[in-house]
């Protein structure tokens, strides 16, 4: 039936219409540089038809639904390359700044200070005897090493940061989950699908997932109606609809993964920290049982780095097998000790046996977990293989995933090898210094390396001793000199056996701290007395005497700190010998010649030191094994390889920016705001409004006509 | 049709103003540092060879200071070694005027003053220094390389030959000792023990004796001749037979004469001898020998163990044990008594037995040479030797260092049995006829010449201008031999200066820009980083409200 009430009701329902869509387009404009903010349109739906004459007549327009643009599909693979992009991006940035430490481009740096500790040694072939010239070697040696230390200190603060971010990225996620995880709860009860679309809900949403993206790599299952789950690549579920779970950044542990069956009632323990992972996995020992003991019949177990894909191997080839000792016998492996003990009490040693093929995982470092509830979780801190592939059953994408691979693959990696520069530095100069003379002959000398039991053999990995894995047989030779003529006293070989007729020698592999300072005592005790005190050798020569090193093919004498020009092993402690700092005569420049006389005019020593910046030395590393080249050469190699690591990574990072970059275009494409777009949109439904409204007068002019009609 | 949003326009704006500005930053950079390469992800592959190069440079302005120095202390000996050379042909004339026959004992004093100032100066050459370190003492370069002292010349061989002497005591001035029978009976020449005699010497060149001397033996059976006024004693080991000399005649020859003499011993080193030393189980009962030209100590390692006539392995080390050369071996050989180990670029290495011909495996056996050389590393794979042992140029008397090593931490007095003279010992015999004191050893001459001038010798000084002739060329050898070692250098200091300069350019080459190329970049860059702001400004202006 049609009447001026109809086109009221028309018109009015018009004028709400256009209302809606004004306040809509409103709001589209107002929110135009909102983030996360998709663009709404209103659907209008026709009002039903009713049956009239002429026919069906229809009775205005309904705005149906609020309709979100946005496209999932686009969304999600977003998510795939933003997660990457911002992988590489936190890395890049992280990585200029270490990049800056190495930045030898000015020519200051650590390539010049190790060239001038070189160049100084060289001046000193030429003045052996010269002060001035003495001096300079033993300032430029100690600036080398404050610039080790510096540098290493910077990229371990570097890590301390990586670190604290990590943990602030662990707290945002956990955040973050519980965010979306809430707007579940409320999108639940407020979202009517094609009714009441909770869109604004929808966008926030949308947001934080975006934010969880950057932050870790995500799965995102859209199960229909608001329902969604999240997990990680790997498989981890993060969140199902209201349920979430945390990740957590918890510190260093160890965990048996035993085969089926075995009865071992231990747990592996450890001392110390790595940025690697260690799997030890128990090989049979054929013949002895598989035992945790101290004797030579005890398990053996081989060590993967890698989450057992590849194994430490010997210079041959072959697996490197360890013993598995108790607590006080504990052996080194890598960078850890490492020992067997009960599983309650880690003193006690465990008495059943282990089975072949038992497995235990030692993560050495801080790591993270996805807590499954409060007693079961599971490790997925990012683990680069030795060969560059990412381990899909970890974290693999996001800024914590950068972060990690920062702390531990190229930050660990840079620090290990400026340990190995040091280590090696400090071993090759010591090693020909320790044979050599300085101008003043020795009266007494202190050890600067110690053991941990002076009972122990020097070269076992239980002995304590840094270099002990160095020494060799041999015999080291010892000169004694009377102090008022200077003329030789006495000369020899160091005796290491004094029962057996003539000189015996050296045993790395049975002879103790102990049986050294027997062995100086028994061959020289006329001479100087030998000690052993705090675990370190000391040599006293007795009055009227004093006494020089020669020849010592050995490497006891550098191993144990005699005579030597660096004191530590590493980046952190490696100093110049406070012997030499306090006394300049000590600097070894010459040697015991022929003629027996360690004469001031002798270059020997400095020569074979100053060569030192053209040999191959070995420099070893866990992550890359044993390479043969110079000091000088591993470290331009370590600076280039900075550099190609940060080019790289800049790289990837370009190229993901592009990807996602992309996406998010047609993502924007779909759900932005285009300003003229809803100036127009703001024109058409004005005008619509307008036309409603004039419907509307137009119907009270109908009406007004109709009730005039009465006189 | 593709729909923009409106923050799709302002990202893009953003990005590429982003962009171009950091591009224009970046060759800002380049031109300011001149380097193409500023931080090592610019070219990490061009960083490694940069730093590579630059270390190269530092070992180049080393070896470039190391040739300096050495250039300094060879221009140093050469000069010196001409001046003795013209000392020594002073010498030689003044020899050739003393030997003939017109020359009277006072002439011969009068060149005997000039003689002795010229021996003193030789002495001085002798200890020529250059920054404070002496050039002919060896290794030993805080200490003079020779030392005037009092030696013998004798006219009867015996007396060096069956006993050994010291002499205590300086002087500036020749002694004539002869001895007289004490009985009185013995005919000049006739043999007579020296606690049988007296002593009587002059200090005035034989013009006049004084008989205060005395013959003593002490309770070690050292036969003491004390010369009061001489300023020397002569302390010979044990007693022997010398020749009685006439007791009315001084002049007769027939009797032993001493001339008490200056000469000059060698402090410095020497590169003569190698000593072996044996370390493992057994090596006791080897007697091990090396000869040949070890650069250093030499380390010598048995592989295998056997005795000497099977096949022997070792394996040998030039730098104290910290690298082995494995693989050597020697053939079996059941014929010799001893097996020679050769080392490559070394020497030999002999063991015999001593006791025992098996070797084990593990023994070590340390060669271990003498040295006296310093050598200054001058090029990659060049070193020279800057200074010289001085006993080989000059001569004199040496005390051997093992002797002094093996007397247990207390000083060895000089004697004539643990001493010799460089070269030769016939410098202290002197016999009337030819041949007796010729040799090279300059000092040895030079002080026969001062004996026999100061004490009127003819005879003495003809036999000192044959050797003369000798020391000269021994002079001018060596001489020859720094002036090729000079030689050499000024060679490596051009072969230096090239590569240093070919180095310098690798480098450029790596790390340098190339300022046409960069200057077109820069304003290349700069017209786009215009473009982009011209067209994004021109964008973000229109907009439709602008119409409305």
């Amino acid at each position: 039936m049609f009447g001026p009430n109809s086109i009221l009701d028309i018109g009015r329902s018009g004028l709400f219409a256009a209302q809606a869509a004004i306040s809509v387009t409103g709001e589209n404009i107002a929110n135009v540089s909102t983030e996360g903010y998709s663009r709404r349109t209103v659907r209008f739906d026709e009002a039903f038809n009713i049956d009239s004459m002429p026919g069906q007549v229809g009775t205005g327009v309904w705005a149906g639904e609020i309709q979100r643009h946005f496209d999932q599909y686009v969304e999600t693979q977003y998510y795939d390359q933003a997660t990457m992009r911002d992988r590489w991006d936190t890395l890049y940035s992280q990585l200029q700044g270490t990049e800056s430490l190495f930045n030898e481009s000015q020519g200051f740096g650590l390539s010049s200070s190790l060239s001038g500790f070189f160049d100084n040694w060289e001046n000193l072939t030429q003045r052996p005897e010269d002060a001035g010239s003495r001096s300079q070697v033993i300032e430029g040696a100690q600036t080398l090493v404050s610039t080790l230390h510096q540098t290493d200190s910077d990229l371990s603060l570097m890590q301390q940061k990586a670190d604290t971010a990590i943990s602030q990225g662990v707290s945002d996620v956990n955040d973050l989950l519980k965010q979306i995880a809430d707007l579940n709860t409320q999108i639940k009860t407020h979202d009517v699908p094609g009714s009441n679309n909770a869109n604004q809900l929808y966008d926030q949403r949308g947001m934080l997932v975006r934010n969880l993206a950057k932050l870790v790599d995500i799965n995102y299952i859209d199960k229909g109606s608001g329902n969604i789950t999240i997990t990680t690549k790997a498989g981890q579920t993060l969140l199902d609809n209201e349920q979430f779970f945390n990740i957590s950044y918890d510190g260093p542990q160890a965990t048996n993964a035993l085969m089926a069956g075995s009865k071992f009632d231990g747990a592996v323990y450890f001392q110390g920290n790595d940025n690697l992972e260690y799997t030890l996995e128990v090989v049979s020992n054929a013949g002895t049982n598989l035992m945790v003991s101290n004797t030579g019949v005890a398990a053996q177990f081989r060590v993967s780095t890698d989450g057992g894909n590849t194994w430490l191997k010997n210079a041959d080839g072959t697996d490197k097998l360890f013993y598995a000792r108790p607590e006080d016998n504990m052996i080194q492996v890598g960078n850890l000790k490492v020992w067997f003990g009960k599983s309650t009490d880690e003193a006690a040693t465990p008495v059943n046996a282990f089975t072949k093929g038992d497995r235990f995982n030692i993560v050495p470092k801080k790591a993270l977990y996805w807590n499954q509830n409060t007693s079961t979780k599971e490790i997925i801190s990012p683990v680069t293989s030795l060969t560059g592939v990412d381990n899909p059953a970890r974290l693999t994408g996001g800024s914590l995933a950068a972060l990690f691979n920062f702390k531990d693959d190229y930050v660990g990696r840079y620090r290990e090898k400026l340990d190995a520069i040091a280590t090696t530095l400090a071993w090759e100069v010591n090693r020909r210094h320790s044979q050599g003379v300085g101008l003043e002959k020795l009266t007494d000398v202190q050890g600067t390396y110690s053991v941990v039991d002076d009972t122990r053999a020097l070269a076992s990995g239980s002995s304590g001793l840094i270099y002990g894995s160095k020494l060799t047989s041999g015999s080291a030779n010892v000169y004694i000199y009377n102090t008022a003529t200077g003329q030789l006293v006495s000369g020899a070989a160091l005796d290491f056996d004094s029962f057996a007729a003539g000189q015996q020698n050296f045993d790395p592999a049975t002879v103790t701290l102990s049986g050294v300072s027997a062995a100086f005592n028994n061959s020289f005790g006329t001479f100087l007395t030998a000690s052993v005190v705090n675990h370190k050798l000391s040599i006293q020569a007795k009055s009227g005497y004093n006494f020089a090193f020669g020849t010592d093919t050995t490497g006891v004498v550098a191993a144990l700190g005699l005579n030597t020009f660096f004191d530590g092993s590493n980046c952190r402690d490696i100093a110049v010998n406070t012997k030499i700092t306090t006394n300049q005569a000590n600097l070894a420049t010459g040697h015991v010649n022929g003629g027996e006389e360690g004469n001031q005019g002798d270059p020997t020593t400095a020569t074979a030191i100053a060569g030192l910046r053209d040999t191959k030395v070995n420099m070893t590393t866990i992550r890359e094994g044993t390479v043969s080249q110079s000091v000088v050469k591993y470290y331009d190699s370590l600076v280039g390889a900075v550099g190609a690591d940060t080019a790289r990574v800049k790289f990837n990072f370009q190229y993901k920016e592009t990807l996602a970059s992309d996406l998010n275009d047609r993502q924007q494409s779909i759900s932005g705001v285009n300003l003229d777009e809803e100036m127009s949109s703001l024109i058409k439904y004005q005008h619509a409004y307008t036309a409603a409204a004039k419907l509307i007068t137009t119907a009270d002019q109908m009406l007004q006509t109709l009730l005039s009609m009465k006189p | 049709m593709f729909r923009v949003s409106q923050n799709q326009l302002y990202a893009q704006f953003l990005s590429g103003m982003g962009t171009s500005l950091s591009s224009l930053t970046e060759l800002n950079l380049q031109a300011q540092t001149q380097k193409r390469v500023n931080k090592p992800s610019d070219d990490p592959t061009a960083t490694a060879r940069i730093l590579d190069h630059r270390d190269t440079l530092h070992a180049f302005g080393q070896f470039q200071t190391n040739l300096d120095t050495a250039k300094g202390w060879l221009g140093q000996s050469d000069s010196t070694l001409m001046q003795v050379s013209t000392i020594v042909t002073r010498a030689k004339e003044l020899a050739e005027q003393a030997a003939t026959g017109t020359m009277s004992a006072d002439n011969r004093q009068q060149i005997s003053y000039e003689a002795r100032q010229l021996f003193d100066q030789l002495l001085e050459l002798g200890n020529t220094r250059y920054e404070g370190k002496s050039v002919y003492a060896g290794q030993k370069t805080d200490q003079n390389a020779f030392r005037e002292v009092l030696w013998m010349t004798t006219n009867d061989p015996a007396i060096t030959s069956q006993n050994s002497f010291k002499i205590d005591g300086f002087s500036k001035q020749t002694t004539l000792v002869e001895f007289t029978d004490k009985a009185g009976v013995a005919a000049p020449g006739a043999l007579v023990n020296m606690s049988n005699c007296n002593v009587r010497y002059s200090i005035d060149g034989g013009r006049s004796f004084l008989n205060d001397g005395s013959v003593t033996v002490d309770p070690s059976g050292h036969v003491i001749l004390a010369l009061p006024q001489s300023g020397a004693s002569v302390t010979f080991d044990h007693d022997s037979q010398v020749k009685a000399n006439k007791i009315s005649d001084p002049g007769d020859a027939t009797g032993s004469w001493l001339w008490l003499r200056p000469s000059a011993v060698y402090q410095g080193d020497d590169a003569d001898a190698i000593k072996v030393s044996a370390m493992g189980t057994g090596t006791q009962l080897i007697k091990a020998q090396a000869s040949g030209a070890f650069p250093g100590n030499t380390l010598v390692r048995i592989d295998s163990s056997g005795t000497m006539a099977q096949p022997i392995d070792y394996s040998y080390s030039l730098d104290n044990g910290m690298s082995w050369v494995t693989g050597n071996r020697v053939a079996a050989d059941s014929t010799a008594s001893n097996a020679m180990l050769n080392v490559a670029g070394g020497g030999v290495l002999t063991l015999t037995s001593n006791g025992s011909n098996t070797l084990a495996a593990g023994s070590q056996f340390l060669i271990r040479p003498r040295t006296a050389a310093i050598t200054l590393q001058v090029n990659v794979s060049e070193t020279v030797q800057i200074n010289d042992v001085g006993k080989n140029i000059f001569g004199g008397i040496y005390q051997d260092p093992d002797k002094v090593a093996s007397n247990g931490g207390a000083r060895l007095s000089l004697t004539s049995s643990n001493a010799a003279a460089v070269f030769s010992t016939n410098s202290w015999n002197f016999t009337a006829s030819n041949g007796g004191i010729v040799s090279r050893n300059l000092f040895e001459t030079m002080g026969n010449l001062v004996a026999f001038l100061e004490t009127n010798t003819q005879s003495g000084v003809q036999q000192c201008l044959d050797s003369l002739r000798s020391a000269q060329q021994q002079v001018l050898t060596s001489t020859a031999s720094v002036g090729g070692r000079e030689n050499r250098l000024n060679i490596t200091a051009n072969i230096l200066q090239n590569l240093t300069l070919n180095e310098n350019e690798r480098i450029s080459a790596d790390e340098d820009i190339d300022v046409g190329e960069l200057m077109t970049k820069l304003s290349q860059q700069q017209v786009v980083y215009q473009a982009v702001l011209k067209s994004s400004s021109m964008i973000m202006q229109m907009s439709l409200m602008q119409y409305l």
